[in-house]
């Protein structure tokens, strides 16, 4: 009789710890987020062998960074797992949403940390990753993110335009805009040299540059509203036309 | 001067009548845009001239 009240109290302790896992999740801190649950538990001190820095470690859960490589530097995306199966690559409210953006390879760095979380976890990523779903936590009402992407690899302009019916409710316009750089031989005019530069306007308006580095900024768009026609410019000097300029565009909005 | 010009429209159908809203609702505690620099020429993001990719935001099952 003992030893079932013991085994009945066990199993309604480990009932609670499940239940606690999904709550665990630090919702008031989070801000764009992508999630996925692997159909599984996880085993948490496993999986937090994919973070680079740990920040929290439980039995039921746990919340750390992953360091996800992108173009010029490293992203450090959060990452929370817990023992229902979930894991939630997010970034904190006040980061930047331009930092979802992934240019080498392409996809996001949400998608790159949960893949580092499964490989660690023995999940096959790639019979998963078509669930993978996103959420803003910031942003509850938002019901779409539109992310579009431009590159230029010479000199020149390439112009994008963007327009969001007055019928929706813009919440979040962000960019990640990107300048490479690439050595030239010469002898003559341009001469041994760096070049590419880039430079980014929004409705003529200019908004960053870059001088002539690799250098990649993520930062929010101003003035970006619904119901007007928006021009994105993305303006590339480069005589050489071996580096290349980008500008991602990301909209929250429902 | 060669322009490339690429047209993006959203357009989204209206699914909850009265959302309309005309204005931006301005950025709250968000850092200050960040500069990220890097040494060495990378050219995997190079690929592909333009792209868009329109994705769903859904509440997740494990909060309230």
């Amino acid at each position: 009789m003992n030893k079932a009240i013991f085994l009945m109290t066990l199993l309604l302790l480990a009932g609670v710890a499940a239940a606690d896992a999904g709550n665990a999740f630090p919702q008031d801190e989070a801000g764009i987020s992508a999630y996925i649950n692997t159909g599984g538990a996880i085993d948490i001190e496993q999986a937090a062998t994919a973070y680079t820095a740990i920040e929290e470690l439980g039995s039921t859960h746990a919340i750390g960074t992953i360091a996800i490589k992108n173009v010029h530097a490293t992203d450090h995306i959060h990452v929370y797992v817990d023992v229902n199966g979930w894991i939630v690559a997010y970034l904190k409210r006040d980061e930047q949403t331009g930092k979802i953006v992934q240019w080498s390879g392409g996809g996001t760095t949400f998608a790159n940390a949960i893949s580092k979380v499964c490989s660690k976890i023995g999940v096959d990523y790639n019979s998963i990753k078509d669930n993978i779903t996103y959420y803003d936590f910031k942003y509850p009402d938002a019901g779409n993110m539109t992310i579009f992407k431009n590159t230029r690899s010479s000199n020149g302009d390439d112009y994008t335009h963007a327009f969001l019916p007055d019928n929706n409710t813009l919440y979040e316009a962000s960019y990640s805009f990107v300048n490479t750089i690439r050595h030239r031989e010469s002898n003559t005019y341009p001469y041994d040299s760096y070049y590419g530069w880039s430079k980014l306007y929004l409705n003529g308006a200019y908004i960053s540059g870059t001088g002539v580095s690799n250098r990649r900024t993520v930062s929010v768009y101003t003035g970006f509203t619904v119901g007007e026609l928006h021009t994105i410019r993305l303006q590339r000097g480069d005589h050489s036309g071996l580096g290349w300029s980008g500008v991602a565009s990301v909209l929250i909005y429902s | 001067m060669k322009y490339k010009i690429l047209v993006l429209v959203v357009i989204l159908a209206l699914t909850i009548s009265g959302c309309a809203n005309t204005t931006i609702n301005a950025p709250e505690n968000i850092s200050n845009a960040t500069e990220l620099s890097g040494n060495e020429y990378d050219d995997s993001g190079k690929e592909g001239s333009s792209s868009s990719i329109i994705i769903p935001l859904k509440k997740p099952p494990f909060i309230d």
